[in-house]
C-alpha cells in the first residue's frame, strides 16, 4: 500500500471520528475517566507502600543485657547481631545515652527533674542495642534468636506495628490489583460497546467500499487509526490531569497538612509518574485490545 | 456497481465520492484528478463536484453513482434497479448513460423490473423468475438511437 493511501486513510478515520462525534467523545472520555480513577489508586497504593518501606526501615529492634553481663559480652552479642544477614546496621545506646534521650523526650528541658536524680541514672542497665532489619518480614525470626543469646536480658520489639503495615500492604496491593480488574472490565464493555456502534454505524459504508474492491486492510485502516486516536486521547487526557490533580495535591498537602519530607512526605512525580505511565499504557493497549478483539470476534 | 438506493456516501462530496473508487485502486493523483472530472463531465455533474449527496436530487445521486462506477474503466458493471427511485425523465437518461458506458467497451449487466424501459433499450433481454432463467432474447443489431 502507498504512504499516500496510508496517509488517506488515516485521514478519513479522522473524518469518521469527527463524523461520530458524540460516540468518540463518550468513548474517549469514559476510558479517561477509567484511567483517571485507576491513576488515583495507584498514586495512593505508591504512596501507602513508600510510607510502608520508610516506616519498616525506621523500625528498630531493642536489645537489652543483663544488669551482671561484662562488657565484652556486649561486644560479642553485637558482633553477633551484625553478622546476621537480614541485618542492616545497628547502634549501640549507653545507658548515659538512654537517659539523656528519655529526659529529653518526656521532660523537654528538664528543669522539672533538677535536683531529683542528679548523678544517678535510673535507666543505668539500659544499655542496648538499636537493631535495623532488612524487611519486618525477618523481625519475629530475628527476635527469637536474639532472644536465646546469653546475656541479653530482653528484647522489645514492635511486633504489632509491623503486623499492621504488613495487613496495610497486602491490602493495598489487593486494592490495586482488584480496582485495575473492574476498571478493566467496565473499560473493555465500553470500548467493545463504542467500537459496536461505530461499526454498525458503518457498516453500509464498508459494505459498499468491499463492493467497489477495497481491500480489507483499506476498509480496515480507517478504524484502527480511529482506534489508536481514541486511545491515545484516553490515556494522555488522564494523565495529564493526574499530574496536574498530583501537583496541586502536593502542594496544598506539605504546608497545609504539616506534612514534610523527613517524615511522611509524598512521592516525588518524578519517581511515581514513569511507572503510572507505564501501567496506563497497558491498561489501555489491554482494554484496547481486548475491547476491540470482542468487536472483531 | 450501481444501486437502486445510490449508496454514496453522505460525508464525502460527488468529487470524493467517484474519486474514492480511483483511490481503491490506488490511481495516480494527476490521473486521478483527471479521469474524475472526466466521468463527471460525461454524467453532466462537473458543476457538482463540490455538494454533498444530500444537496442533489435523486437524478443527479445516481448520475454520481454511475460516475463513481465507471471512473475505473470496468470490464463489467452490474446495475441493480438502477431506475428503481427515479421518475420516467430521470430513469431515461441514467439509461441513456448506461448505453453509453457499453458503447466505450463495458458490458453492463442492469436489472429492472420496468418493462418499458427494457423495450426501449432494445438490448439483449434474460427473464428471471424466481432465480431461474425463464427467457432469453438476444436482439442483436437493435441498437438503442433516439
Amino acid at each position: 500500500m502507498r504512504v499516500r493511501t496510508l496517509l488517506y486513510l488515516c485521514r478519513l478515520g479522522l473524518k469518521n471520528l469527527w463524523h461520530n462525534r458524540v460516540y468518540s467523545a463518550a468513548s474517549i472520555i469514559t476510558m479517561s475517566a477509567c484511567i483517571f480513577l485507576f491513576g488515583i489508586f495507584y498514586l495512593a497504593v505508591a504512596n501507602v507502600d513508600a510510607l510502608v518501606q520508610k516506616t519498616e526501615r525506621d523500625v528498630y529492634v531493642s536489645v537489652f543485657f543483663d544488669e551482671d553481663v561484662l562488657p565484652g559480652r556486649v561486644d560479642e552479642v553485637g558482633k553477633l547481631i551484625q553478622d546476621r544477614p537480614e541485618v542492616l546496621r545497628i547502634v549501640y545506646v549507653s545507658a548515659e545515652e538512654a537517659w539523656s534521650g528519655f529526659k529529653e523526650d518526656y521532660y523537654g528541658d528538664g528543669e522539672v527533674l533538677d535536683g531529683i536524680f542528679k548523678d544517678d541514672n535510673p535507666l543505668a542497665a539500659s544499655g542496648s542495642y538499636q537493631v535495623y532489619i532488612d524487611g519486618a518480614d525477618w523481625q519475629e525470626d530475628f527476635v527469637d534468636y536474639v532472644s536465646g543469646l546469653s546475656g541479653v536480658r530482653k528484647v522489645t520489639h514492635s511486633a504489632d506495628t509491623i503486623r499492621a503495615l504488613q495487613q496495610i500492604k497486602s491490602a493495598s496491593s489487593r486494592l490495586i490489583a482488584g480496582s485495575a480488574a473492574v476498571l478493566v472490565v467496565i473499560s473493555v464493555l465500553l470500548i467493545h460497546n463504542t467500537l459496536a456502534v461505530g461499526i454498525e454505524a458503518q457498516k453500509e459504508k464498508t459494505r459498499v467500499m468491499r463492493l467497489m474492491g477495497a481491500r480489507e486492510g483499506f476498509v480496515k485502516i480507517p478504524f484502527l487509526a480511529q482506534g489508536i486516536v481514541m486511545a491515545v486521547a484516553g490515556v494522555c487526557i488522564p494523565l495529564v490531569l493526574l499530574l496536574v490533580s498530583y501537583r496541586w495535591g502536593t502542594g496544598l498537602a506539605v504546608p497545609g497538612l504539616g506534612i514534610y519530607a523527613g517524615q511522611a512526605g509524598l512521592l516525588s512525580e518524578a519517581v511515581v509518574f514513569p511507572g503510572l505511565v507505564r501501567a496506563s499504557v497497558c491498561l489501555g493497549l489491554v482494554t484496547g485490545g481486548l475491547g476491540g478483539a470482542s468487536v472483531m470476534g | 456497481m450501481v444501486f437502486q438506493d445510490f449508496r454514496l456516501f453522505p460525508d464525502f462530496t460527488v468529487y470524493e465520492n467517484v474519486a474514492f473508487a480511483q483511490r481503491v485502486v490506488e490511481a495516480d493523483k494527476k490521473v486521478m484528478k483527471r479521469r474524475v472530472m472526466e466521468v463527471l463531465s460525461q454524467v453532466g455533474l462537473e458543476g457538482k463536484a463540490r455538494c454533498y449527496p444530500s444537496r442533489l436530487s435523486g437524478g443527479e445521486r445516481q448520475r454520481t453513482a454511475l460516475a463513481r462506477a465507471v471512473v475505473n474503466q470496468p470490464v463489467l458493471l452490474l446495475a441493480d434497479e438502477p431506475t428503481g427511485n427515479l421518475d420516467q425523465k430521470n430513469a431515461e437518461e441514467i439509461m441513456r448513460l448506461l448505453e453509453k458506458v457499453n458503447r466505450q467497451g463495458t458490458t453492463v449487466l442492469a436489472v429492472t423490473h420496468n418493462q418499458e424501459l427494457v423495450k426501449y433499450m432494445h438490448k439483449r433481454q434474460i427473464v428471471l423468475r424466481y432465480g431461474k432463467v425463464v427467457r432469453d432474447l438476444a436482439r442483436e443489431g437493435l441498437a438503442y438511437a433516439r
